[in-house]
C-alpha cells in the first residue's frame, strides 16, 4: 500500500501518514469486510480513496492559503511550489526520465492519474482496477487511454522546454 | 520531422522508465507507530477539544456581556425618558382610562 500511496500522491510523508491510516482503517473494519471482493482489493480500495483524499484536502490547503506569503522568507524561493518527485524504486539509470514521468503523471485528473499507476506502477489487471474503483470495464480502458493521451502531451510539452 | 521522432523517442523512454522498478518501503518504525496509535483509548463522541472548549467559553461571555450592556443601556434611556418628560406617566395613565 506505501507504494500505490506514494506513487499517487507523490509525497513520502504523506505516503506514510496513509499508509497508517490505512492499517488502522483494515484493523478497526475487518470484522466488517463481507468478502465480496478479495482481500488486496479491498486494501487497495481503501488506499486509492485515503489518497484521493489526501490529493483534494491539499487542493482545498492551496485554494484557502492566499493569507500566506508565496515565498520563503529566509531563501526567497517558491513556498508552495513542488519539488520534482523521485520514486524511491526506480533503478538508477531511469531516475532521470522517471521524474519528467512522474511530473507527467502530477499534471493527470485525479481517476486518471490513479488508473494509470494501478496499471503501469501497481501493474495490476484492468479487472482487477474496475474492481478497486468501482467502475466498469469500458471505463477503466477509456480513462487509461485518455491517460496516455495526456501524459503524451504533457511529457512532448516538457520535451520542448528542456 | 527528426525533431519529432526525436520527441516521440524521447516520450517512449520516459514512458518505459517505470519498467523494472522495484517497490517502495516505508521507512523503519511503521508497524510500531500504527500499533501505538491503535493502543490509544478512542476520543469519545461529542468531546470538545482544549482549543473549542476555549472558543466556545469565549462566545458564551463575548454574547452574555453584550445582553448585560444592552438591557444596562436600555433601562437607562426608559429611565432618562421618564423623567425627561413629566407627561409620559399621564399619557399612560390617560390611556388606561379608557
Amino acid at each position: 500500500m506505501f507504494n500505490t500511496a506514494i506513487s499517487i500522491v507523490q509525497d513520502a510523508g504523506a505516503a506514510e501518514d496513509i499508509s497508517q491510516e490505512v492499517f488502522i482503517t483494515v484493523f478497526k473494519s475487518i470484522l466488517s469486510f463481507n468478502e465480496r471482493s478479495t482481500m488486496s482489493t479491498w486494501i487497495y480500495r481503501i488506499t486509492v480513496n485515503k489518497c484521493l483524499d489526501h490529493l483534494r484536502a491539499g487542493r482545498r490547503q492551496k485554494r484557502w492559503g492566499f493569507t500566506g506569503s508565496l515565498f520563503h522568507a529566509d531563501t526567497g524561493e517558491e513556498a508552495h511550489g513542488k519539488q520534482a518527485f523521485e520514486h524511491p524504486g526506480i533503478q538508477a539509470e531511469r531516475r532521470e526520465q522517471a521524474k519528467y514521468l512522474f511530473e507527467a503523471i502530477e499534471s493527470l485528473a485525479d481517476t486518471q492519474k490513479t488508473v494509470f499507476v494501478l496499471a503501469h506502477i501497481e501493474e495490476l489487471p484492468q479487472k482487477d482496477i474496475a474492481e478497486i474503483m468501482n467502475l466498469s470495464l469500458k471505463a477503466v480502458e477509456s480513462l487509461l487511454q485518455r491517460a496516455k493521451a495526456n501524459l503524451r502531451k504533457k511529457l512532448a510539452d516538457i520535451y520542448a522546454e528542456r | 520531422m527528426a525533431d519529432k521522432r526525436h520527441t516521440e523517442k524521447w516520450i517512449e523512454e520516459v514512458l518505459d522508465s517505470s519498467r523494472g522498478m522495484s517497490r517502495a518501503q516505508p521507512e523503519a518504525g511503521l508497524y510500531e507507530r500504527v500499533q501505538g496509535r491503535l493502543a490509544q483509548p478512542a476520543a469519545r463522541p461529542g468531546m470538545l477539544g482544549g482549543r473549542r472548549w476555549v472558543a466556545a467559553a469565549a462566545l458564551l461571555l463575548a454574547v452574555n456581556t453584550a445582553s448585560v450592556v444592552f438591557y444596562a443601556e436600555r433601562s437607562r434611556a426608559v429611565a432618562e425618558n421618564k423623567a425627561g418628560n413629566p407627561f409620559a406617566a399621564a399619557l399612560q395613565t390617560t390611556t388606561y382610562n379608557y
